[in-house]
């Protein structure tokens, strides 16, 4: 039987992924909360799940209007991370294969 | 008979519900074809003939010409499908909020390093007095 290992968190403003994006991490005004990630970091490198349930809310890039369902379940092969409209995004795909650990998006 | 709304007594804040979302249906489908790039490109060469594609409201439309958030939302707007408008003129999601808000884009980010805006005053109207 599987055992669940950990849950982890984080908060989810919109505005954290674009700061990312665009490397703004080390800017007084984002490096607080940042600096707040490490420490998780640090336990998933050395606490690697064989499998990981991401859990999020679609901040209107998988769903319009058209079809919003309460609860979805992804199942694919692999899961772009969307173009808001910003079309920098460098995050890499994530997979169902095991790669090597997350490491931070290349410019 | 009309439906109780109480939680239209948030100062500042519209809840985009039911009656919002049909309101704001193609004002949102329009915001999300902004995430396909040779559509931002259209819009951007000529933005009145892209809106002129949609079955948009003309109050809409002069809203997203104007870049009026506030206005938008009270149009039935979500700000999940409108940051596509912000995005597409390279803005940050900082900036957009902060252009709801009356501030410039310093008073608003030391207002959010401050710990946000204060609950004071702002959980109804007439809070600071008055009848209820």
């Amino acid at each position: 039987m599987a055992h669940i290992s950990a849950s982890v968190y984080t908060s989810h403003v919109p505005a954290i992924g674009a700061a990312l994006d665009l490397g703004k991490t080390d800017e007084p005004y984002w490096r607080p909360l940042f600096a707040g990630d490490e420490p998780s970091k640090a336990w998933m490198r050395e606490h690697t799940p064989d499998v990981v349930f991401l859990v999020f809310n679609d901040h209107a890039t998988a769903f319009s209007l058209e079809m919003i369902p309460t609860f979805a379940i992804g199942t694919a092969p692999s899961y772009a991370v969307a173009d808001e409209g910003w079309a920098r995004v460098r995050f890499p795909t994530s997979s169902d294969t095991p790669t090597s650990p997350p490491t931070s998006p290349t410019r | 008979m009309a439906i109780d709304k109480p939680y239209s007594d948030i100062p500042g804040t519209t809840i985009f519900d039911a009656e919002q979302s049909r309101k704001g249906y193609w004002l949102n489908q329009f915001c999300m074809s902004l995430m396909q790039a040779e559509n931002r490109e259209r819009f951007k060469a000529d933005e009145r003939a892209y809106l002129d594609e949609w079955d948009m409201t003309e109050d809409q439309k002069l809203g997203v010409l104007d870049r009026d958030l506030n206005r938008l939302i009270s149009l039935g707007g979500n700000i999940y499908f409108l940051a596509k408008i912000g995005a597409t003129d390279g803005l940050s999601f900082q900036q957009m909020a902060g252009s709801m808000t009356g501030m410039t884009e310093d008073e608003y980010r030391a207002m959010m390093v401050g710990g946000g805006r204060s609950i004071e005053g702002n959980r109804y109207m007439d809070e600071d007095g008055g009848d209820r």
